[in-house]
């Protein structure tokens, strides 16, 4: 029997959808004969009832993702497996009751509208649950992610021309790994650490705690930690794998390019068709830009790992040392001359040599006939390169030359009396 | 019976307990006093299980908190924590709320049926009963969190400034009728927050004195007017949370009367 929340769920969804409805056909009045405002704006209320639907599942019901709901319930006696009190975060009756009544409104082709809405509902749910995962160190939906990515790209050139329908099944495999793993951080909750409780909250806005950069935060009676989800194989084999489903995707692709006249795609303005347009301009640039040379997989696969590798290191770089103080910061070095700190700069050395190792490798790969996969080689051993050199936060702040002075907000001449 | 013994706690670097102990009789109601900034609510939190102390230890009934998954379940199923800003959902009615939390609590249904009815004529909340709790007042929000922890029927109450957050006049008396008498006549034990003496000599059975993060004091109201050596309460209460004020306004009567003499 429906619940009387759930019913409340519905009836809310379903007054939002009428109304989402009744601007549509609005827009359709007043845009004359042209049916395709109509049908952009109908397309777009779906993805939006849909997402929010989702939405508003999780940010009400999940008590890892409402994390004062999450607070306050880990203060009760409530454990897994029993019924959360205030109902459950899995889809429900409610979001299919609603979803089910705004395709039937849509005057756009019942299967496209019935697989938007639960696409844009399957990914707001599966991306949300994803954050959360990511924040507790849950490995089931991370892992599941990276292979479900792969399958889906590699998927996509499987028939006998791209389509769209791997990434729809992937992203409804997410869902039901997103239920799970949900599932799975209840089984633990009591151990979760929801920190942006108002508790927390006092504890960070706390001045001293607030700006102790590293190895000053070593000195907090509880130093923020984040143990490694994987080792250090991780980022590799994630990379190998995704560049190789990739590049056999586009293998595919190139394929059905080459023997696909251009003129001959329908524009009939469904979601296929604008991918299998999109995948012929990539595979064929020259069509749209007569300037444009024929793509070239292997110069496209060592760029984008370039960036891979870019964003990998900066952001390690950043997490370690934006926190410093003078004279270690680059304001420091300034004020003080002394522009290279030996002992504290041997944390850039991982990050100098993983991309002269990029380099190196992209050299060796640049006439190997291996497409998308060379930047994907290229990385990997890059990356490895990085955390092998890269010593831990804990090792490098523990036992770094570096000197820390903790001064109020900029560096102060020291003057001799 | 609770046992606080050498509780500390820090945020961040900050210590914000100092070496904290007192005990609770069971049946006994107490109230822990002292400035803003003190550590009360910090000191509440770590009884209710919210936060854990960074040393030193807490016992309900001589269970330790948070040793041990079982014993941590048992506390919780018999210790009602209310924060001073209590989480409530928003999309739920009043009484929803309520009868969710009696089944958290363990409370049979129909008792808690009937005790949710009584709850909410207690705090003058029939005629909202029904509605959702994102359209009530603060002050009809604070009452239903009140009676959110009343439906939960444990042994232990804690409750961190409930007669704060908006109450009018009739719910604070309501609180400190039904408070005294669940203490005194269910045994119950209870422990409340407060930054303002006034409720004290009415409702206490001893009260908890917190400066800067330490017990400067632990004792019936009139150990405190003894320790203190005042006559009134209030005044008793000043001397041992702010020294400074009270030396202050000494001296400064003082000085007016030497000017007087000097005068004349």
């Amino acid at each position: 029997m429906i619940s009387r929340d759930e019913l409340r769920t519905a009836l809310i969804g379903s007054a939002a959808a009428l109304f989402l409805n009744g601007i549509s056909w609005i827009v359709w009045l007043t845009s004359g004969d042209s049916d395709s405002g109509f049908d952009v704006f109908s397309m777009l209320s779906l993805l939006v009832v849909g997402a929010g639907m989702a939405l508003l599942r999780l940010l009400r019901k999940h008590p890892v993702i409402n994390v004062r709901y999450g607070q306050w319930l880990q203060g009760a006696p409530w454990r897994w497996p029993e019924r959360l009190p205030f109902g459950r975060p899995e889809p429900g009756i409610a979001d299919a009751l609603v979803l089910i009544l705004f395709v039937a409104l849509s005057s756009i082709n019942l299967t496209t509208s019935l697989l938007m809405a639960a696409a844009a509902y399957s990914a707001t749910y599966f991306l949300l649950s994803t954050a959360t995962a990511l924040r507790h160190r849950e490995p089931l939906l991370l892992g599941a992610i990276v292979v479900l990515a792969g399958l889906a790209i590699a998927g996509s050139a499987g028939w006998s021309r791209p389509t769209l329908w791997p990434f729809l099944m992937a992203l409804f495999a997410g869902l039901l790994i997103s239920i799970v793993s949900l599932k799975r951080l209840l089984t633990r909750f009591d151990t979760l650490d929801l920190s942006f409780s108002p508790m927390k909250r006092v504890a960070t806005s706390d001045p001293a705690a607030r700006t102790a950069g590293s190895p000053l935060r070593e000195l907090l009676v509880t130093p923020p930690t984040s143990p490694p989800l994987f080792g250090w194989w991780a980022p590799s084999v994630t990379v190998l794998w995704l560049f190789a489903c990739a590049q056999y995707a586009c293998q595919g692709w190139m394929a059905w390019a080459d023997r696909t006249d251009f003129g001959s795609l329908v524009l009939d303005g469904d979601a296929e068709s604008m991918f299998q347009i999109f995948v012929y301009l990539a595979m064929r640039p020259e069509v749209s830009d007569p300037a444009a040379g024929t793509f070239n997989p292997l110069l496209f696969g060592l760029t984008v790992g370039f960036f891979v590798l870019l964003v990998v290191v900066g952001w390690t770089l950043f997490r370690r040392v934006h926190q410093h103080w003078p004279p270690m910061n680059p304001l420091g070095r300034i004020a003080t001359g002394r522009l290279i700190l030996p002992g504290y700069d041997y944390v850039f050395v991982g990050a100098l040599t993983a991309l002269v190792t990029y380099f190196a490798i992209a050299g060796m790969l640049i006439y190997a006939p291996l497409g998308l996969l060379a930047g994907g080689i290229a990385l990997t051993v890059a990356l490895q390169v990085f955390c092998r050199l890269t010593p831990s936060q804990a090792v490098w702040s523990h036992t770094g030359r570096h000197r820390i002075l903790c001064l109020p907000s900029r560096p102060v001449r020291q003057t001799r009396s | 019976m609770i046992r606080v013994d050498s509780v500390w706690h820090h945020y961040g670097i900050r210590p914000v307990l100092k070496d904290v102990s007192f005990t609770v009789e069971t049946g006994e109601l107490v109230v822990i006093l002292g400035p803003n900034g003190t550590g009360k609510s910090t000191l509440l939190g770590c009884l209710g299980g919210i936060l854990s102390p960074i040393r030193g230890s807490i016992a309900f009934h001589g269970v330790n908190r948070r040793e041990s998954v079982e014993g941590e379940r048992e506390i919780r199923k018999r210790v009602a924590y209310l924060p001073d800003d209590a989480w409530m959902p928003r999309d739920v009615t009043g009484r929803e709320y309520l009868i969710a939390i009696g089944r958290l609590y363990g409370v049979d249904d129909f008792r808690a049926f009937e005790h949710v009815n009584r709850l909410l004529a207690l705090f003058h909340l029939g005629t909202k009963q029904d509605a959702l709790i994102g359209g009530y007042s603060t002050g009809q929000r604070k009452k239903l969190a009140l009676a959110g922890t009343l439906i939960a029927e444990t042994p232990y109450l804690l409750l961190d400034e409930p007669f704060s957050g908006g109450l009018d006049p009739a719910g604070i008396q309501a609180v400190k009728k039904v408070l005294k008498k669940l203490a005194d006549d269910q045994g119950i034990t209870v422990v409340i927050t407060t930054p303002v003496p006034e409720i004290i000599e009415e409702l206490a059975d001893r009260v908890v004195v917190l400066r800067d993060g330490s017990v400067v004091a632990y004792e019936t109201p009139a150990g405190i007017k003894q320790l203190a050596g005042e006559s009134r309460l209030d005044d008793a209460l000043t001397r041992l949370m702010y020294p400074e004020t009270m030396d202050g306004i000494d001296q400064y009567m003082r000085d007016e009367h030497s000017e007087q003499g000097e005068s004349r």
